[in-house]
């Protein structure tokens, strides 16, 4: 059996794009301006070509093999028993590495501190049983946190279109498709 | 595309150049049959500075350089940790080698010294090749990186070799010089048919200037070389310049699945 891996739903069809969820994560951190760690990205016309829009909210995708654990030089990144990879900032040297080598952007560089740091998934939050400050924020409930030895959703998404494929790593994030708008034709 | 990285331009570059200076050397020096003892040591004294000033160079892109020792610890999965273990353990055999070359050549102790240079730069080459870059992702950096090393190598000639040997490595500089351009061309022309991101990158690789002045740096030597076999300095001049400024394109013009989510991949 799987053993627990906490990742993030994301549901486009419920997801306004009103950077609620990057705005909570914004408050709670305050990281150095430029810096973010949750991310909304809008879809682009290629892919949902209607007026109306739809969004991707992002964060770290907790991998099941991180790219930034395995990279990292001084062992600064871990992953915890419920699947959350936690970056420390006071082993890191600011290297860079894992900036360029998540496929996902996850890690940031901190021109101040002159050092990476990440969406932590609020870790001290679950531990007290509260949602991640982004997950709680969302006004329309499109994000939410799942267990994925647990999750069962037939319709939810891996790799959607827009999301970068890395199998290897296996993100630990799943979606659900934004829904195609109903056209209204007058007859005649 | 992305912010030009000068210290890693700077660091890698030197860095294979040290490589590339050493396996020269030791291959004239037993192919040849000639390299008499100052000359030699003249070289790899030579090749010991440019590795020094590449790894000087690499401590301004960490924004902790002191804690730069910590970066030998996690080379149980990091490219970047066996990048550091290697590069420091073929700096430290290149200065053991100097040292040894005072009585006489230590002909094993060189060949040592340069299996481990070009390990090291095989190492180098996968700890530039992350997931994030699609186009890189693969053994294209280890090329490329060979071919700098090649390259710097045999140009560095031009200022240590006996001219008895100008005539062998004028033939291999230009053999090397045409691989390197045809690879530099060839690369970003596969990837503008990949997919979005390789599209991108062989795209922003032809669209720069800086790419195609590095194409033509490389370039120059080539028609002198196949009219006198001789090698001049402003060739190992020219060749260092072509290097980094490809080493720029390589840094910046190189785009990352992250640039691309929310279209098409």
């Amino acid at each position: 059996m799987m053993s627990k891996q906490l990742a993030f739903y994301v549901d486009s069809q419920k997801c306004i794009g009103c950077f609620s969820c990057a705005m909570a994560c914004k408050n709670m951190y305050h990281p150095e301006p430029g810096v973010k760690w949750r991310q909304v990205y809008p879809l682009s016309e290629d892919i949902y070509p209607h007026h109306e829009r739809a969004f991707y909210s992002l964060a770290c995708n907790h991998c099941e093999h991180p790219t930034c654990l395995e990279c990292c030089p001084v062992g600064a990144y871990t992953k915890r028993e419920d699947g959350i990879v936690v970056h420390d900032q006071d082993k890191c040297i600011g290297c860079g590495n894992c900036v360029r080598s998540c496929p996902y952007g996850a890690p940031q560089y901190n021109p101040k501190l002159k050092k990476a740091e990440k969406c932590s998934m609020c870790w001290e939050r679950i531990d007290a049983k509260l949602e991640p400050a982004c997950v709680q924020a969302c006004p329309v409930k499109a994000l939410r946190i799942i267990d994925l030895s647990e999750f069962d959703d037939a319709e939810a998404l891996h790799y959607p279109p827009g999301f970068p494929r890395f199998e290897s790593l296996n993100p630990s994030v799943r979606f659900k498709l934004p829904r195609h708008p109903h056209v209204v034709r007058r007859n005649g | 595309m992305n912010d030009a990285n000068y210290s890693l331009v700077l660091f890698t570059v030197l860095a294979q150049g040290s490589v590339g200076m050493i396996v020269t050397s030791y291959l004239c020096f037993r192919l040849a049959g000639r390299g008499e003892m100052p000359h030699v040591r003249r070289e790899w004294i030579m090749a010991g500075v440019l590795l020094l000033a590449g790894l000087t160079a690499s401590l301004f892109h960490i924004g902790h350089p002191f804690g730069a020792a910590a970066a030998l610890t996690h080379g149980a999965t990091s490219w970047l940790s066996r990048e550091v273990i290697a590069v420091c353990l073929f700096g430290a055999l290149t200065a053991y080698t100097i040292v040894a070359m005072r009585k006489s050549l230590p002909a094993s102790l060189m060949l040592g010294t340069a299996i481990l240079g070009v390990v090291s730069l095989v190492v180098s080459g996968a700890a530039y090749a992350p997931p994030s870059l699609p186009a890189l992702n693969n053994a294209s950096p280890i090329a490329l990186f060979l071919l700098t090393a090649a390259s710097i190598g045999l140009a560095s000639k031009s200022f240590f070799g006996p001219k008895d040997d100008d005539g062998f490595v004028a033939q291999w500089l230009i053999f090397v010089l045409i691989a390197s351009i045809a690879v530099r061309i060839i690369l970003p022309s596969v990837w503008s048919s990949g997919g979005a991101v390789m599209m991108k990158t062989g795209q922003a690789w032809f669209a720069s200037p800086v790419f195609w002045l590095h194409i033509v740096l490389l370039a120059a030597p080539i028609p002198f070389l196949l009219k006198s076999k001789a090698l001049k300095p402003w060739m190992f001049v020219a060749v260092l310049a072509a290097e980094l400024l490809g080493r720029l394109t390589f840094f910046v013009g190189t785009a990352a699945t992250y640039q691309n989510i929310g279209h098409l991949f």
